[in-house]
């Protein structure tokens, strides 16, 4: 069922690749799951919690990944000699 | 000039800035080749390819349809930012780049080229073809309907509901006719920056309307419907279920392969243009859903008696009843411009496919690139035509077909995934269609009959039960059938590993 001469192209490689896999898990997590532990209706800066919880974490998921995304491609670019 | 008038007029500034930006000298090329009409063969570059896909990925549901969302289901919304996180740093980052890849080094123009590359050509085309296109006449219908409601409601029925969809049809029709993909990027770079500043401006307005801050707002909700505050919203609607399955199953794993995600990573400039999308749009996409919960909380406080479908028509009647008329023309405009973008962006993809994968493979196999790409314009035509019809007609079976489209095009995951992933997995052409059947029957048996068979701590989403039984299907029947042309595979993973595996 496998052809095991072949690389796995969901599997990281670099440090920078894992780090981004598991920061997009665990923020995908902190959203999917933790979102039901904070399910109160209480005002945060005048937003509902569960709505200023999804957003928050969805900003801290986007500019973590953004910036390992940035180094995965300034460490592409160093692999190719640019 | 009464306050309609304004209205009318500020649509009016609207529709010929759009003409301009999609037929102007900036989306014409010399050449006349298909791979320059329906893609962009040198390729877009970061900032027109970030606007293109940030607008195109947005449709009708992103104005007016999240604040009926909100209006109807509370902050349950707050599962869309799965997707529109999930969507750009995982489909997009990942996927999409692959897409990109292949489609440059192998000049893909649509969907089933990159699949039938691999997979091997013949029957297997029209079926990608007509099936993908089957899913997505809804999703065009779902995206006049919207704002043609928006615009009938804003002119306060001086522009009928049909009169409305006839002139978005015709704006669709000529630019995308005329300029092909240029036509569709560039007015849609215009409508993302106009639809940011419409849902931004409308949500300030609605701060300005109930004379107060968010805390305001928030204390009002809570003294006339608390259950808006919390999940499962007072409709019940997101269970742990539906929040596990619907944003992730739902939306994020279609969205990006959907035609026209397609034909937007295939003009990237190249790789890296595509990652940098992936890694930023998001920022884009979440930021216009935001001020949403605003506007449908607003709209919810003022007319708390709308229920069902009427909801969706909440911020539109506050629009009418409230607003400036210039300023109702403003966000009017910006609705149009949501849906437009998306209708356009959908009536190219499949003018495509119909013209490549159907006219071009089983009817006229000799043609010119000329002959072709007129062939295209009268498939524009016709989809338009068809989409501004179904739009007039029943509304209810198209709020039906958008799932079932979900459910389709989640099915071809599997073989999207075969192509750009390699993982020492075999797939096969007879496998990832079983797959496609398989999965497309349970997710309809689950859609159609779900509460019948399963508890009510089962009930997923119905893309989410197609996954599960597409995938073992696919895996199983791919162990006993024919494999693809190893020559063909080899290629494909060669310039994968080049660009994704070199000197790691």
């Amino acid at each position: 069922m496998t052809d095991s001469g072949q690389q796995n192209h969901l599997l990281p490689q670099t440090l920078w690749q894992k780090l981004y896999l598991s920061w997009f898990i665990f923020c995908f997590l902190m959203v999917w799951v933790g979102t039901w532990a904070v399910n109160e209706p209480i005002a945060v800066m005048g937003l509902p919690l569960v709505y200023a919880w999804c957003s928050g974490w969805g900003i801290i998921w986007l500019c973590g990944c953004l910036y390992f995304g940035l180094k995965i491609e300034q460490e592409d670019a160093a692999s190719r000699g640019d | 000039m009464e306050s309609w008038h304004y209205t009318v007029a500020i649509v009016i500034l609207y529709a010929l800035l759009i003409l301009w930006v999609g037929t102007g000298r900036w989306t014409k090329v010399g050449r006349v080749a298909m791979d320059d009409y329906f893609k962009v063969a040198p390729g877009f570059g970061f900032l027109v390819l970030y606007l293109g896909i940030a607008g195109g990925f947005h449709t009708a549901f992103a104005i007016p349809g999240s604040m009926g969302f909100y209006h109807a289901h509370g902050v349950a919304f707050a599962a869309n930012i799965l997707w529109t996180v999930f969507t750009p740093l995982g489909m997009i980052y990942f996927i999409g780049s692959r897409i990109t890849c292949l489609g440059r080094k192998f000049n893909y123009i649509t969907p089933a080229d990159m699949l039938v590359d691999y997979f091997g050509d013949g029957k297997f085309r029209v079926f990608i073809a007509i099936y993908t296109l089957s899913c997505c006449i809804p999703l065009m219908t779902a995206n006049v309907t919207g704002p043609a409601r928006l615009l009938s409601s804003g002119t306060e029925g001086h522009i009928s509901y049909i009169g409305a969809l006839l002139i978005m049809g015709f704006m669709v029709m000529i630019y995308v006719t005329s300029s092909g993909i240029r036509g569709v990027t560039w007015t849609t770079v215009a409508q993302a920056v106009w639809m940011f500043v419409a849902v931004w401006a409308a949500a300030f307005w609605c701060l300005s309307l109930i004379d107060g801050d968010l805390l305001t707002l928030f204390n009002r909700i809570q003294e006339t419907r608390p259950e808006l505050l919390t999940l499962p919203g007072p409709q019940g609607l997101a269970t742990p279920q539906w929040w596990a399955t619907f944003p992730v199953f739902g939306i994020a794993l279609y969205w990006a392969i959907l035609p026209r995600g397609f034909m937007f990573f295939y003009s990237a400039r190249d790789v890296k243009t595509t990652k940098k999308i992936g890694l930023t749009v998001g920022f884009y996409l979440m930021a216009l859903y935001l001020p949403a919960m605003v506007i449908g909380f607003t709209a919810f406080y003022y007319f708390p008696e709308l229920v069902g479908s009427d909801a969706d028509n909440s911020f539109p009647l506050l629009l009418a009843t409230y607003a400036p008329a210039w300023f109702a023309g403003l966000i009017v405009a910006g609705g149009l411009a949501a849906g437009m973008s998306s209708l356009d962006a959908d009536t190219n993809a499949n003018s495509a496919m119909l013209t490549k994968d159907v006219y071009a493979s089983f009817i006229k196999k000799d043609g010119s690139d000329r002959h072709y790409i007129t062939v295209g314009r009268i498939f524009v035509v016709f989809l338009v035509a068809i989409t501004v019809l179904a739009a007039a007609r029943d509304w209810g079976l198209v709020v039906l077909m958008i799932g079932v489209t979900a459910s389709m095009i989640t099915q071809l995951l599997p073989a999207v995934l075969a192509v750009t992933v390699p993982m020492g997995i075999r797939f096969t052409k007879v496998g990832v269609t079983s797959g496609i059947i398989a999965g497309l029957t349970a997710s309809m048996l689950t859609r159609f009959y779900g509460g019948e068979i399963f508890p009510s701590g089962w009930r997923f989403d119905p893309s989410f039960w197609g996954l599960v039984v597409n995938i073992p299907v696919t895996l199983i029947v791919s162990r006993f059938t024919t494999p693809p042309d190893a020559q063909a595979v080899a290629r494909i993973r060669a310039a994968l590993d080049e660009e994704f595996r070199r000197s790691k």
